[in-house]
């Protein structure tokens, strides 16, 4: 099934002549992603990669039935376009763009909320369900289709979480990047009730970073979950007050704020915590080996 | 990007904020009821650390002014000497305008217990109400807020006036926090913030041509100076390890996630970590401006550099290129301290040319920490 993006997702891209927005069209009809179009005000009736452009997000969704928007348009324009996206119905918008003003993204979120479509971002990877549809910046090649969800705000920790898994033979189901700017639309609450009921989520990795306190909440809900859910969260050895690349991702005056604090969060609640990326692959091969075990035991005891 | 007091109170008056009569040393202002003398610095409780001094003539301002200036307090540089007019206290509050990330809106936070950390005050002494972006500030909300301080007759006009304004400063400045800290409720019944904590959107800046650069950043290290005119994000961390605490590790990664991480590999396990890069995209500019940035890691002057870079679109060539080229300026590290992990489209091309020149390749996390921290100790 998989969570957000599937077989079945209708995705467009805006701002599809942009160089950014090219190179996205292009790498999704290589990799078989159901891309159905893309957006270029004034450019509408030509193609890009193969795939219909259109002058108006409403004009394509006419067209198309698109359900899904990939964003790449330039940052002075991302308000306006969030908007636009919103008035045409779609269902899921990924903001790639970083480096949004605060105010504004706040704003736009709200908006989006209001009217029932889901933002990752701003500042976010993307989502992808390896081998069905890829909406994120991720190369196919670096992708294996599995049973382990992965909800993170950074893009480049995933790559390594995701290289962890593939180091212990094991793929995703879905990779859902929040975004790593201060205010996002979507929190990991959400994202970790939709890997509760995909039936084709076995585990979920949640990666943290400092800053905020939205892993406080992941904590209390993973705690609730029968899929299990291992913790890491990054910037444990930051400087204080340092922006290390993340709007969001300062370690502040805020006790909250710091990592050490949320990994206590996720042990108190019962949740596994990696110290280091590099401890996850192994973490999350022992815990599935014990939940097969688990079950197995449960069914034996069941029909003796 | 934090400012200080009188840079924060400055964008108040704007908004029309009372604040009292004030000046930059050498300058006082004009007062019939004294000064006060206050370090400027980025840190709170300065109070506590003798940074605010009460002078009654001119003599005594010129006295705590030479006093304060040009000395640290805690660990803080003290930036300047504002002085301004003594106010008489009758009560001190708490307001403040901020983001409040979890929720995603502003929320203005009140207390009739201000003067002191906001930290100290119970939670039952603090009010707070959450903005609604698509409404804005709803009378309702200052109504509550101003109950609950307990605000009658004249001041609560006042005080529903100076909540309006906080918030306008907050979204009008493009701010992330206004921070009055007291408000001070005067004898003859006024309301001035007497205390400013403005800390503003550095992705904002755009936005506001005018403004100019935040005094604070003058004290910055060479280092940071250089990777702020890259168009990089720098960690130093230098001032933070205590000296005789070598070898150190300095490193560089792509995307803030992998940059901590990286950092993580490495301070967790004992090793101090001089400073960071995280290259915020500098790789799209090309060779030559990467080979920059990799020369401003090199300021650092740390005994390992550690380069983790993980590309899935892009080719790790003109990284490596640019590390090649910086590593023949001179005062560049010998090839043997530099240990590279690179990943990204075509990396075998980038493995060749590197260890051909002599550095250390993996194209494993593991790998390349264990190198790091078996060189630097």
């Amino acid at each position: 099934m998989t969570i957000l993006v599937g077989s079945n997702s209708r995705i467009l891209i805006q701002g599809i002549t942009g160089q950014t927005g090219r190179l996205f069209a292009e790498k999704m009809v290589a990799g078989g992603t159901p891309i159905v179009g893309g957006v270029t005000p004034g450019k509408g009736g030509s193609r890009v990669a193969d795939v219909p452009v259109f002058d108006s997000v409403r004009e394509a969704v006419a067209a198309t039935g698109a359900d899904a928007v990939l964003s790449c348009i330039a940052p002075a324009y991302i308000v306006d376009g969030l908007y636009e996206v919103v008035g045409a119905g779609i269902a899921l918008a990924v903001l790639y763009i970083e480096n949004i003003p605060v105010h504004d993204a706040i704003r736009m979120c709200a908006y989006a909320k209001a009217r029932g479509t889901r933002v990752l971002g701003p500042n976010s990877a993307g989502a992808v369900s390896p081998g069905r549809a890829n909406m994120s910046d991720l190369n196919d090649v670096n992708l294996r289709a599995g049973r382990v969800g992965i909800v993170s705000k950074s893009g480049t920790l995933t790559y390594e979480v995701i290289e962890e898994l593939h180091r212990h033979g094991l793929g995703e189901s879905t990779v859902v990047c929040l975004g790593g700017d201060r205010v996002i639309g979507t929190n990991y609450v959400e994202v970790l009730r939709l890997f509760e009921d995909d039936p084709d989520t076995d585990l979920v990795v949640l990666v943290g970073e400092p800053g905020g306190g939205l892993e406080y909440a992941a904590a209390a809900q993973a705690a609730k979950m029968r899929t299990p859910v291992i913790a890491y969260i990054t910037g444990q050895g930051s400087p204080r007050d340092a922006r290390m690349g993340h709007a969001g991702a300062v370690v502040g005056d805020d006790e909250r704020s710091r990592p050490q604090n949320k990994m206590q969060a996720f042990s108190s609640a019962g949740i596994e915590v990696a110290a280091l990326v590099t401890d996850i692959g192994a973490m999350v091969a022992h815990r599935l080996r014990r939940a097969t075990h688990e079950l197995r035991w449960k069914n034996e005891r069941r029909q003796p | 990007m934090k400012l200080l007091e009188y840079e924060g109170k400055a964008l108040l008056a704007r908004h029309g904020v009372p604040v009292a009569a004030g000046a930059l040393w050498p300058q006082v202002p004009e007062s019939g009821s004294g000064w006060m003398v206050k370090a400027q610095v980025l840190a709170g409780s300065r109070g506590k650390h003798g940074g605010i001094l009460v002078a009654n003539s001119r003599q005594d301002v010129e006295r705590c002014a030479g006093k304060l200036r040009g000395t640290r307090l805690g660990d803080e540089p003290v930036h300047a000497v504002y002085v301004e007019q003594k106010l008489e206290i009758e009560q001190e509050y708490y307001l403040a305008a901020l983001v409040n990330r979890d929720l995603g809106r502003v929320t203005v936070m009140a207390s009739p217990a201000g003067g002191v950390e906001i930290e100290q005050v119970p939670e039952s002494q603090i009010f707070s109400v959450d903005i609604d972006p698509l409404i804005g500030l709803a009378d309702f909300q200052v109504q509550s807020l101003k109950r609950s301080l307990g605000f009658r007759d004249t001041t609560a006009t006042l005080f529903e006036d100076v909540v309006r304004k906080i918030v306008e400063t907050l979204i009008g400045e493009d701010a992330e926090l206004v921070e009055v800290n007291p408000l001070v409720r005067t004898g003859e019944g006024r309301l001035i913030a007497a205390d400013a904590k403005v800390v503003l959107d550095d992705d904002a800046v755009f936005r506001h041509p005018a403004r100019s650069v935040p005094i604070a950043w003058s004290t910055d290290s060479s280092f940071m100076q250089r990777c702020r005119e890259l168009g990089v994000i720098g960690v130093d961390n230098r001032s933070r390890v205590p000296p005789p605490t070598r070898p150190t590790v300095s490193l560089l990664g792509n995307g803030a996630g992998l940059t901590m991480a990286t950092y993580d590999q490495v301070a967790l396990s004992g090793v101090s970590v001089a400073g960071a890069i995280e290259l915020h995209g500098a790789l799209a500019k090309g060779v030559a401006h990467t080979a920059e940035v990799m020369r401003a890691l090199f300021m650092l002057e740390a005994d390992v550099v550690f380069i983790n870079a993980f590309y899935q679109l892009r080719s790790t060539d003109a990284l490596a290129q640019a590390l090649l080229q910086a590593l023949d300026s001179p005062g560049a590290p010998g090839r043997e301290r530099v240990v590279v992990r690179m990943r990204g489209v075509k990396q075998e091309a980038s493995q060749q040319m590197l260890e051909a020149a002599g550095c250390f390749y993996t194209p494993s996390l593991s790998a390349a920490t264990g190198r790091v921290l078996a060189l630097a100790r």
